[in-house]
């Protein structure tokens, strides 16, 4: 039976058998038997919570005792060739140029690759290119093949040791390379993931993608970085080692695969790489702002996602790296057992809050698990020292915005499972001045 | 205590319970809708002429 179906058929039968169950099951059989299940499910999420708060706190405290300072003083420093694939930018490009020829490091170059835009987007990238006198700019012009076609024409045509690849909405840190390169004194260190941030917090839809953002993506992978198995090097800016882009074959350019970043990402964790994560480079992106074009945005990273999974799990669970294998597992996990079972949890809680007035259930779940959550954000407030506002937004965030997101995801796995049909969308950009200086 | 204890036990039941059906609602709404929107939407066609195929052609436009 082909895995997809499996899936699909598993998902249904689940969901079946607990509406079945909350709707007939006694309710002094129902405590006996779903109060031991949840009180188990409980634990697990302690435990995964543990894994995330032990896997930040050693990733901290290792970065502090060896290499806390950063070391701006390499006698030589590799050169970089910075990627930027671009599709109909004409509005942005010029300043996206323009901001990476400001980045603080001697050696690098920048590839712009104008794949097949039907708009100025060449015209303009020329123009920034000649007007750069710092570092050595280079256009190139190209049918439209997608994303990672245009990431690998550009691989193809840097001279650098290492490529850093970033978005053509993205805006960078000035220290972006310095810190990004002193991973790669490791020599099994294959990529970095940069911070991504949202540089556009206009509302509290932007607000709460913020603090997903902060906590959520990119907190959670200092976890990751410890074991060196960050599953997703983001595509708004992340590094990586030639050699180890040569060993894998780069970028996919396989159009049924939304998510090639992931993809990569996971190639590398199974052929042996470490990908790391830098809270030090960072890149600012402009967020949705409209909840259609969020929509859109997650359907493509939860079917991406998981189509990335589904591409490499075999060769992630037979790898020869321990950490690989757990990789392979927990994401499995994350991304189809965690929902489905927050989803059963759901529907047992709603059924029998109507049909029996059994509430307490439900409330010691949701109320444990916003417990934990509310203490990953407030460590993450106090490191970075953000506004005590973000807890705030953060209680909101869990019983409305994240809700919905998580059945968001479960019907974007259900289409996967049926194999429907999806489209790109390209997010259409405001193009205003992406402002990295709004507070947070 | 028990009491109060008791009906801030049924309050936070049924605040839990409205998010979770308003948002299954507003969800399944919007995935409904998403669905007939993208059943209408023609599928776009690999445009690439180098599907699965690392390395690409070059145009004469390339390195201007």
């Amino acid at each position: 039976m082909p895995p997809r179906i499996f899936f699909f058929l598993f998902t249904v039968l689940a969901i079946s058998l607990t509406i079945l169950l909350s709707i007939r099951l006694d309710p002094q059989v129902f405590k006996n038997l779903v109060w031991p299940f949840l009180l188990f499910y409980l634990g697990l999420a302690y435990l995964r919570y543990f894994f995330f708060f032990s896997g930040i706190l050693i990733d901290i405290a290792t970065k502090y005792f060896s290499q806390g300072v950063i070391d701006k003083t390499l006698a030589e420093l590799p050169k970089v060739s910075i990627i930027v694939p671009c599709y109909n930018e004409e509005n942005s490009i010029y300043k996206v140029i323009q901001n990476l020829a400001d980045i603080k490091y001697p050696n690098y170059e920048i590839v712009v690759v104008d794949d097949g835009s039907t708009d100025n987007t060449y015209i303009n990238a020329t123009s920034a290119a000649q007007s750069s006198l710092k570092v050595a700019v280079s256009v190139f012009r190209k049918t439209n093949g997608g994303k990672a076609s245009a990431l690998n024409y550009g691989f193809r045509h840097s001279t650098g040791n290492f490529i850093l690849c970033v978005d053509a909405d993205s805006k960078l840190s000035s220290d972006t390379l310095i810190s990004a390169i002193q991973h790669f004194k490791n020599p099994r260190v294959g990529s970095v993931a940069g911070f991504v941030n949202i540089g556009n917090i206009q509302n509290i839809l932007v607000a709460f993608q913020q603090l997903e953002y902060m906590i959520g993506l990119n907190y959670l992978r200092r976890a990751y970085s410890f074991l060196g198995i960050v599953p997703i090097v983001p595509g708004p800016i992340g590094m990586f080692r030639r050699a180890a882009l040569q060993d894998v074959g780069a970028f996919t350019e396989d159009k049924n695969i939304f998510a090639e970043d992931a993809e990569l990402s996971l190639r590398l964790v199974a052929a042996g790489w470490l990908t790391k994560s830098e809270e030090n480079m960072v890149a600012y992106t402009e967020a949705p702002t409209k909840l259609d074009a969020l929509l859109r945005q997650r359907y493509r990273w939860n079917r991406g996602t998981f189509q990335a999974l589904y591409k490499t799990f075999e060769s992630l669970v037979h790898s020869s790296r321990p950490a690989a294998r757990f990789l392979g597992w927990h994401l499995l996990s994350e991304i189809f057992f965690i929902p489905l079972v927050n989803i059963c949890l759901l529907l047992i809680f709603v059924i029998r809050l109507a049909m029996y007035g059994e509430g307490r259930l439900f409330t010691v779940w949701m109320g444990s698990i916003l417990i934990l959550e509310l203490i990953t954000a407030a460590l993450v407030i106090i490191k970075h020292k953000h506004k005590i506002f973000w807890l705030v937004v953060m209680f909101v965030s869990r019983l409305s915005y994240d809700t919905f997101l998580f059945m968001w995801r479960f019907y974007s796995l259900f289409d996967e499972f049926l194999n429907i049909g999806m489209n790109w969308d390209k997010l259409e950009r405001s193009h205003n001045e992406i402002n990295k200086e709004v507070v947070i | 205590m028990n009491a109060e204890l008791l009906s801030m036990d049924k309050v936070l039941s049924l605040v839990f319970a409205l998010i979770a059906m308003s948002s299954f609602i507003i969800t399944t709404f919007l995935y409904i809708r998403h669905t007939i929107r993208n059943g209408k939407k023609p599928q776009e066609e690999a445009v690439s002429p180098y599907k699965g195929r690392f390395f690409v052609r070059i145009l004469p436009e390339d390195g201007q």
